[in-house]
C-alpha cells in the first residue's frame, strides 16, 4: 500500500472512532436528560428544560436541581471513574474478566467506609471518601505488594486479588453483624450501591479527585497499551514494568474507591463498560479509555432511571440492577469469547 | 559496538543458579545462535541481557552503556528483545502492534512522528505482512503473527536483536521463512542477531557463530564447524552422531544416532 | 504414625471439639465435669434441657455441615486439580444461598422444599461457573475458574443482598442467615443433614479411585478405563448436593472445603481413599470449634458461625493464594 493510501485509511478509522466516542456522548446526554424525567414523580421534558435553563414556564425546581441532578452528575461520575479503572485493571491483568472487584478495591473501601460509619459514628460523613480510597488503596496495595516482591504473573495477581477481597468481605460481614440494627441500616443500604439520597454534597466532595484522577488515566493510555503486551514484551520495548503497573494500579484503585465512597459498591459497572467498548472500537487505548468512560456513564445513568421508572415510587438501586444485567451479559462475553492468553 | 557479558550468574526464585559465571562479547555484525539441551540456561541468557532477569552477579553492557543499571527505555533503544510466544492483545491490528515498536524512541504519551510512521511503514514492507496490516493480530496464524512481531522488532530499530526461540510452534516453512528474515535483517540491515534456536542443524546453517550450553556455562563458542563436532554433541546431548557437510551449504549437518548403532 | 493411629487421633479431636462446643456456653451449671451425666441421664434441670434441646442440635448440625462442607471441597479439589478450588470460590455456595433466599421471598415458587432449592441453587451456580471456565470437558482454565467463580458468586450474593432491601422485617433475619447463625437450630433439621453426610460420604468413597486417577490428567485417566467427563460430573454433582444441604440448613459457611482438604492433605497424604474419612473428620472437627469459637470470641454475645468461618478461612485462603507456585 501507498503511504498516501495508508494514510487515508488510518484518517478514515479514526473519523469512524470519533464518531463512536461522539454518539457515545449525545446518548449519554439523552440517558441523562430522561433519567431526570422518571421517578415517583414523572416531568415532562419541556419542563425539565424550563427548569434546568431558567425558562419562563413551569418549572419543577426542588426536584429536579435538588433531588435528581446531583443523582445523574453523581452516575455519571461514578460511572465514568468505574469504567476507567475497569479498563486499566483489565489491561493489567490482562483478563478481561478482571475488574476493580477482582483486586479487592471494593471490599477495601467497603470495609474502611463501614468501619468509620459504625466505630466512629461522630465523623461527617464528608471524610468517607477519604476512608474508602483508604481501604481500597490498602487491599490494593497488600496485592501489589505481594505482587511486586515476588515478581507474579497476572493471573496469580488476581488470585490475590480475589483472596484480599475475601478477607476484606469478611470484616464488613462481621461488623454488620455485631452492629446493632440502627448502626447497620445505613451502611447495609449504602453497601449495595445506590444514588438515593445524594446530594450536591456528594458531588462536591468528589468532583475534584475525580477529573484529576480521569486526567491521570488518559494520559496512561500508550503505556496501557505496551503494558498488554505481556511483561516480557513490554520490558523488551523499554517499559519499566514493575514501576509502571504499580501506578497504574493506584490509579485505577483510586478511582474505583472514590466512587465506592460515594455511591458504595456497583460491581458490574467496571466489568461490562471496557467490554463494551472494546467491542465498538479496539485495543487501542487512546480511543478505548474514552469511549469505556462513556458507557460507564452511560450504564449508570440508565442503571438509576430504570430503577425508578420500573415502579414508582418503589426505588431499585442502580447497584442492584447493574448487577442482575451486568452477570448474565458478563455470562454471555464469556461464554461466547475464547480463553484468553495467559502467563 | 559490542554487548559484552562478564560474570554473569542468573536463575529464579531461590533456586540454584540456572547460569553460572558466563563471560561472552556478542561482536557486531554477527548472527549468533545458542544451542544446547532443555534446561542448559540459554534462554535463561537470553533474558537477563533482554533485562527480564535480574542476574545475581555479573555485568552487561552494550559498549559503555550498563544494560543493568540503564534507564529502561535508553537500553530499548539499543537492544530489541522478542521473548518465546510472545502474548497477543485483544483488538489490535498488525499496524498498531509494530507501531509499539517505535515506543523506546517516543514520550510515554506514544505520539507518531513522521520519522515513527518511516519506521513502520518500512518495517511492515521489509516482513512482507502489508496486505495483514488492518487485521487484528489474533486472527493471525502463529506463521504470519510471528512476522507481525519481527516487524514490531525491526521498527524498533535497534543495532541489536535478541530473539527467544523465535521458531518455536512453527512449521517448517514459516521456520525457513523466519530463519532467512534473520539473515536478511542482518546481511542488508546490519542488525546483530542473537538467537536461541532448538534445531541443531538449523542452527548451523543460519549461523555466523554458534554457541554451545550445558548446565548454565558455555561448551563450545566460534564458527558452526568448530562447535558442531560429534565430540561436543556427544559429551552435551549424550547421543552419538556423524557430522557431514550438507549438500547445498556445505554447513555442518548432524546425524545422530542411538548410541551402539554406529 | 500409622493411619489407624492418625485416624484415632483425629476422632478423638473431633470428640473433644464436640465436647466443647456442647459446654462452652454462658450457663454455669453445664461444664465438662457433668456434661455426659447431663447428656444420657434426664433429671428434669434446666441444664438438660439446655443441653438437649438447644446445644445438642446446633452441635450436631455444626459437625454435620462441617463434614459435608469439607467432603464438597475435596470433591471439587479433585475435580478441576486446583487445590484452591472450593464451594465457595466456585461460587456454589452462594448459588446455594441464592436458592434458599428465592424460596423464603417468594414461597410460590418453592414447589419443592428448602434443602432441594439450596441444592438447584448450588448447582446452577456450578453449572454456570464450569461453563463459562470451559466447560467440563477438560481444559479447565484455572484463572477463569476462580474469577467465573468468583462472578458467579458476587452475582448470586448480590442478589442475595438485594432480597433484604424488599422487606424490612426480613431484613435482620436474612442477614443472621446469611451469616449462617445456627443458635436457634432445631433437632430436626440434623436429621436430614446426617442423611445427606451418609450419602456424601458413600458416594464420595465409591469416586474416591476415580479421583486419585483423574489428578494424572485426562488423557491419562482415559488410558486406565476411567472417564475423565463422567467422573468429573459427578464429583461436581456431589459437592453441589453436600453444598446445598448444608446451606439448607445452616446457610452459607464459607471456606471449610478449601482448609480442611488442605490440611488433612498434610497429615493424610494424597490418595482420596485415605482423606475422604480424614476430611469428613476434620471438617466436623473444625466447625465445631467454629461453634466454640463463636460463643467466646465477644464473650457473653454470641457471633454468628459463617462469620467466624469467613475471619478463619479468608486469610488462610489469602496465605495459600500467596504461596500458590503453580496456578493449576
Amino acid at each position: 500500500m501507498t503511504g498516501t493510501a495508508t494514510v487515508a485509511l488510518r484518517r478514515h478509522r479514526d473519523r469512524r472512532a470519533l464518531l463512536l466516542i461522539g454518539g457515545a456522548a449525545v446518548l449519554t446526554l439523552l440517558a441523562a436528560l430522561w433519567s431526570l424525567g422518571v421517578g415517583a414523580v414523572a416531568i415532562p421534558v419541556d419542563v425539565i428544560v424550563n427548569t434546568l435553563f431558567n425558562l419562563d414556564g413551569e418549572k419543577q425546581t426542588y426536584i429536579i436541581m435538588r433531588s435528581r441532578l446531583p443523582r445523574i452528575v453523581l452516575a455519571l461520575m461514578a460511572g465514568g471513574a468505574l469504567a476507567l479503572s475497569g479498563t486499566i485493571i483489565q489491561a493489567v491483568i490482562r483478563n478481561p474478566l478482571a475488574s476493580p472487584g477482582i483486586i479487592g478495591i471494593n471490599s477495601g473501601a467497603a470495609l474502611f467506609a463501614v468501619g468509620m460509619t459504625i466505630l466512629l459514628p461522630t465523623v461527617p460523613q464528608t471524610w468517607l471518601p477519604l476512608a474508602a480510597s483508604l481501604g481500597g488503596l490498602t487491599a490494593a496495595g497488600i496485592v501489589m505488594l505481594v505482587a511486586h516482591r515476588r515478581l507474579l504473573s497476572a493471573a496469580h495477581l488476581a488470585l490475590i486479588g480475589v483472596a484480599v477481597g475475601f478477607v476484606f468481605e469478611s470484616g464488613v460481614d462481621y461488623f454488620l453483624i455485631t452492629s446493632s440494627d440502627a448502626e447497620r441500616s445505613a451502611p447495609l443500604i449504602w453497601l449495595t450501591g445506590s444514588l438515593w439520597g445524594r446530594t450536591w454534597d456528594h458531588v462536591g466532595m468528589s468532583l475534584a479527585p475525580l477529573a484529576v484522577l480521569a486526567g491521570m488515566a488518559m494520559v496512561l493510555a500508550y503505556r496501557l497499551d505496551l503494558i498488554t503486551l505481556g511483561e516480557a514484551t513490554a520490558t523488551g520495548l523499554g517499559l519499566d514494568v514493575g514501576r509502571q503497573r504499580l501506578i497504574m494500579l493506584s490509579v485505577a484503585t483510586l478511582l474505583a474507591s472514590v466512587s465506592v465512597a460515594v455511591v458504595g459498591v456497583m460491581g458490574f459497572i467496571g466489568l461490562m463498560a471496557p467490554h463494551i467498548a472494546r467491542h465498538l472500537i479496539g485495543g487501542g487505548h487512546r480511543l478505548l479509555l474514552p469511549l469505556a468512560m462513556l458507557v460507564g456513564m452511560l450504564l449508570v445513568t440508565l442503571a438509576d432511571g430504570v430503577g425508578r421508572a420500573i415502579a414508582p415510587p418503589i426505588e431499585v438501586s442502580a447497584g442492584i440492577l447493574s448487577a442482575l444485567i451486568g452477570a448474565p451479559f458478563f455470562v454471555y462475553v464469556m461464554l461466547t469469547t475464547a480463553s484468553e492468553q495467559e502467563t | 559496538m559490542s554487548i559484552t557479558l562478564r560474570g554473569v550468574t542468573a536463575g529464579y526464585g531461590r533456586d540454584r543458579a540456572v547460569i553460572s559465571g558466563i563471560d561472552m562479547e556478542i561482536r557486531d555484525g554477527e548472527v549468533t545462535i545458542l544451542i544446547g539441551p532443555n534446561g542448559c540456561g540459554k534462554s535463561t541468557l537470553l533474558k537477563t541481557v533482554g533485562r527480564l532477569l535480574k542476574p545475581r552477579a555479573g555485568t552487561i553492557r552494550v559498549d559503555e552503556l550498563d544494560v543493568l543499571g540503564s534507564n529502561p527505555k535508553t537500553v530499548a533503544r539499543a537492544i530489541a528483545y522478542l521473548p518465546q510466544d510472545p502474548l497477543v492483545p485483544a483488538a489490535i491490528t498488525v499496524e498498531q502492534l509494530v507501531g509499539y515498536g517505535r515506543a523506546p524512541h517516543q514520550s510515554l504519551l506514544g505520539l507518531r512522528s513522521a520519522r515513527d510512521n518511516e519506521h513502520i511503514e518500512h518495517a511492515i514492507a521489509v516482513a512482507g505482512i502489508g496486505h495483514l496490516r488492518d487485521r487484528p493480530v489474533a486472527e493471525l496464524s502463529g506463521g504470519q503473527r510471528q512476522s507481525a512481531f519481527f516487524a514490531m522488532v525491526l521498527a524498533q530499530d535497534t543495532p541489536y536483536a535478541i530473539l527467544d526461540e523465535p521458531t518455536n510452534h512453527l512449521d517448517i516453512t514459516h521456520q525457513i521463512e523466519t530463519l532467512e528474515l534473520i539473515r536478511r535483517l542482518n546481511g542488508e540491515h546490519s542488525k546483530t542477531a542473537i538467537v536461541v534456536l532448538h534445531d541443531l542443524n538449523l542452527a548451523a546453517r543460519y549461523a555466523d557463530r554458534l554457541v554451545l550450553m550445558k548446565d548454565g556455562a558455555i561448551r563450545a563458542d566460534g564458527p558452526p564447524q568448530a562447535v558442531l563436532t560429534a565430540l561436543n554433541i556427544a559429551e552435551v546431548f549424550a547421543v552419538d552422531s556423524r557430522i557431514i557437510a550438507d549438500p547445498i551449504y556445505g554447513k555442518p549437518l548432524c546425524v545422530p544416532y542411538p548410541t551402539g548403532h554406529g | 504414625m500409622s493411619l489407624a493411629v492418625r485416624y484415632a487421633l483425629l476422632a478423638a479431636a473431633v470428640l473433644i471439639a464436640a465436647l466443647l462446643s456442647l459446654v462452652i456456653g454462658p450457663r454455669s451449671d453445664v461444664g465438662l465435669g457433668n456434661i455426659l451425666h447431663l447428656l444420657f441421664v434426664d433429671d428434669g434441670s434446666l441444664a438438660r434441657s439446655t443441653v438437649v434441646d438447644l446445644r445438642l442440635p446446633r452441635t450436631l448440625v455444626a459437625g454435620l455441615v462441617g463434614a459435608n462442607l469439607a467432603l464438597a471441597g475435596l470433591a471439587l479439589q479433585a475435580v478441576t486439580r486446583n487445590p484452591l478450588a472450593s464451594e465457595s470460590i466456585l461460587g456454589i455456595n452462594q448459588g446455594a444461598a441464592l436458592g434458599v433466599a428465592i424460596a423464603v421471598t417468594v414461597p410460590s415458587l418453592m414447589i419443592v422444599n428448602l434443602d432441594v432449592m439450596a441444592i438447584i441453587g448450588a448447582i446452577a451456580a456450578g453449572f454456570l461457573t464450569f461453563t463459562i471456565a470451559g466447560g467440563l470437558t477438560g481444559r479447565l482454565d484455572s484463572i477463569r475458574l476462580v474469577l467465573a467463580g468468583v462472578t458467579v458468586g458476587a452475582f448470586s450474593f448480590a442478589c442475595v443482598r438485594f432480597t433484604f432491601t424488599l422487606e424490612d422485617n426480613l431484613s435482620r433475619l436474612v442477614l443472621s442467615w446469611v451469616s449462617a447463625d445456627i443458635s436457634a437450630v432445631r433437632l430436626a433439621q440434623a436429621g436430614p443433614l446426617a442423611l445427606w453426610a451418609a450419602l456424601g460420604l458413600a458416594a464420595s468413597l465409591l469416586l474416591a479411585q476415580g479421583f486419585n486417577i483423574l489428578s494424572l490428567g485426562d488423557g491419562a485417566s482415559q488410558g486406565l478405563g476411567v472417564d475423565p467427563r463422567r467422573t468429573r460430573f459427578l464429583g461436581a454433582l456431589l459437592a453441589a448436593i453436600l453444598t446445598g444441604a448444608s446451606v439448607a440448613a445452616a446457610g452459607p459457611v464459607m471456606f471449610v472445603g478449601l482448609v480442611v482438604p488442605h490440611l488433612c492433605r498434610l497429615w493424610f497424604g494424597q490418595n482420596h481413599r485415605h482423606l475422604i474419612p480424614a476430611v469428613a473428620l476434620g471438617g466436623a472437627g473444625l466447625v465445631l470449634l467454629a461453634d466454640a469459637m463463636s460463643k467466646l470470641v465477644r464473650f457473653p454475645y454470641e457471633t454468628p458461625l459463617g462469620t467466624i468461618c469467613a475471619l478463619i478461612g479468608a486469610p488462610y485462603f489469602l496465605i495459600a493464594a500467596i504461596r500458590a507456585r503453580r496456578m493449576a
